[in-house]
């Protein structure tokens, strides 16, 4: 018997080395025929084997070449069984790993490709605005040490609540208003009475919950694509209110209608891209511009912060 | 040594404040005018002919590029910005130096020595600065608007306001809503920077905007004539029906 242990332990590694050469990325023909060809090859094999085994004991010993005849066939067909077995393990053990590899795979881009978006996506605060900043903080450091002073320590503070906001998957309405009223003072500083805000929050929405840094984006652009296009300047209009359980933020602006400026876009595909991940398709955004107003329009469920 | 005369522009305050201070230290120079935006830059060259402009690039009105287009090639400038994806551009167009915001004073002051040896070298870009502007826009865009300098006044022309563009030896002229208006270019650096399927060289001295034509009628053997909707009429080469035909 254990002799017939060794000798099924010939197909076996034979169709282990099937499995290595004939990978299962291969067409399903190419794998059939490598397995037949093989299981055909092995078997034989196996078979001569056994008769050279055979006639050597002959040579010591009377042996039943009779039994051998008869028993061959049957031989033969246990080998190529046991061989196509084999094979058919290593293949399904190929199959279970590559599966889990693959899943493996999956799941890591999909974390890596979230990860990658949420980071663009944060990043929202125009590199641009600071360079500007520290130009006008340049600017005013020697003839009105007093205003560059304050100028720092806005921006200082501006720039921490918008990394703590970044960092938070939601944050009450009440504290992004406050983010884009320091966004505005600080804009305010380069662009003097050109720049014209007014931020209204309803008390009834003050606790709203909103992806951060939802509304500075669209408040940027109205500054950047509306007010400094205009020599004169103009207002930004921004209010937020409830109505049931819907919360609508819009910002209004004025714009030069025969203005160029090219790039207009960026900041509100991003705010789309964002209230798409946070709400799927229960959050909306619109935008339409009728002579010298620019508007965007948000519409978003509400959900309410805990009290604190 | 002589003079430099500059003249500041930049829509910011504080940007226009720290450009004073830094020129306050620097020997041999007079600011000749500062500005808020792109029109009233073209207007101040136009008016006090400085040497040099200290240029921002975004700005209501026109920008940057737009008023160097529109100064012609006696004035120097240097461009000052926060954005960095101009400076090959501002190259492309011979500006003498680009600033990135913010500057140190060493910083502006080596730009204005820069500026001084190029004036004192004479060295004038021997194209026109709208030829240099044009030469400067990558390949692939399209002109939303034409700029044009009409003494210290500047117009302002959206593309789907021109009529058709007339070929005058080194000018063209913008006929748009009855107005015709003269700039310093060629016809050929502004073809290439107009859609090909809007805009048709109808003839070597005529580029028409295809929304004009009310029909095309024949004058004679070989001879066509472009019918626009206020009824004027415009000659229509063989290889410009030609164009013509392939569009229509």
């Amino acid at each position: 018997m254990a002799l017939w242990g060794e000798a099924l332990a010939v197909p076996a590694l034979a169709s282990w080395y099937v499995y290595r050469f004939t990978a299962l990325s291969a067409s399903t023909g190419q794998i059939l025929i490598t397995i037949i060809m093989s299981t055909l090859a092995t078997t034989a094999l196996w078979l001569g084997a056994g008769r050279a085994w055979l006639w050597l004991v002959s040579s010591i010993a009377p042996s039943p070449h009779a039994l051998f005849a008869r028993f061959a066939p049957l031989m033969f067909v246990t080998g190529a069984v046991a061989f196509v077995a084999m094979t058919a393990v290593h293949y399904a053990i190929a199959v279970g790993d590559e599966g889990r590899a693959a899943a493996e795979r999956a799941l890591q881009a999909e974390v890596a490709a979230r990860e990658a978006e949420l980071r663009a996506l944060r990043s929202q605060v125009n590199p641009h605005f600071l360079f500007n900043c520290l130009h006008s903080i340049s600017a005013l450091i020697l003839k009105q040490p007093e205003a560059a002073r304050r100028m720092c320590l806005e921006l200082a503070d501006f720039f921490r609540d918008s990394l703590r906001a970044g960092s938070l998957p939601r944050i009450p309405m009440e504290f992004e208003a406050t983010l884009v009223r320091r966004y505005l003072d600080i804009e305010r500083v380069r662009f003097g009475a050109r720049l014209r805000a007014e931020i209204s929050v309803a008390p009834d929405v003050e606790r709203a919950l909103v992806p951060p840094l939802l509304l500075q984006p669209l408040a940027e652009n109205a500054v950047r694509h509306g007010i400094a296009t205009l020599v004169d300047g103009g207002d930004i209009a921004i209010t937020v209110t409830r109505q049931g359980n819907r919360v609508t933020v819009a910002v209004d602006n004025a714009f030069d209608p025969d203005g160029r400026r090219p790039g207009t876009g960026v900041g509100i595909a991003n705010v789309r891209a964002r209230l798409e991940t946070s709400f799927g398709g229960d959050a909306h955004l619109h935008v339409d511009s009728e002579d010298t107003r620019f508007r965007v329009t948000v519409s978003l469920p509400y959900l309410e912060a805990p009290v604190a | 040594m002589t003079v430099l005369r500059i003249a500041i522009v930049d829509d910011e305050s504080p940007a226009r404040m720290v450009l004073r201070e830094y020129l306050e230290q620097e020997h041999g120079i007079a600011i000749v005018a500062e500005c808020a935006n792109g029109f009233d830059a073209v207007k101040a060259v136009a008016e006090k002919k400085p040497d040099l402009l200290i240029l921002d690039v975004q700005m209501p009105k026109l920008d940057g590029f737009e008023v160097l287009e529109l100064v012609g090639r006696d004035t120097a400038v240097i461009f000052a910005t926060a954005y960095d994806e101009y400076a090959l551009k501002a190259f492309d167009v011979h500006a003498v130096d680009y600033l990135l915001k913010p500057f140190s004073r060493e910083r502006l002051h080596e730009a204005i020595e820069r500026a001084r040896q190029r004036l004192a070298n004479g060295e004038r870009t021997s194209t026109s600065a709208s030829e240099l502007s044009a030469a400067g826009r990558p390949a692939g865009v399209r002109l939303s608007r034409i700029v044009i300098r009409d003494g210290a006044d500047v117009h302002v022309v959206p593309i789907d306001r021109v009529d058709y563009i007339e070929a005058q030896d080194d000018y063209i002229a913008v006929h748009t809503g009855g107005r015709t208006l003269l700039k310093d270019q060629t016809m050929t650096t502004l073809e290439a920077h107009l859609d090909p399927r809007r805009f048709v060289r109808i003839h070597r001295s005529f580029l028409l905007n295809l929304d004009r034509l009310a029909r095309l009628e024949t004058t004679g053997k070989d001879t066509r004539t472009a019918v626009l909707r206020d009824g004027r009429e415009l000659p229509v080469s063989r290889t410009g029906y030609a164009r013509l035909q392939e569009l229509l």
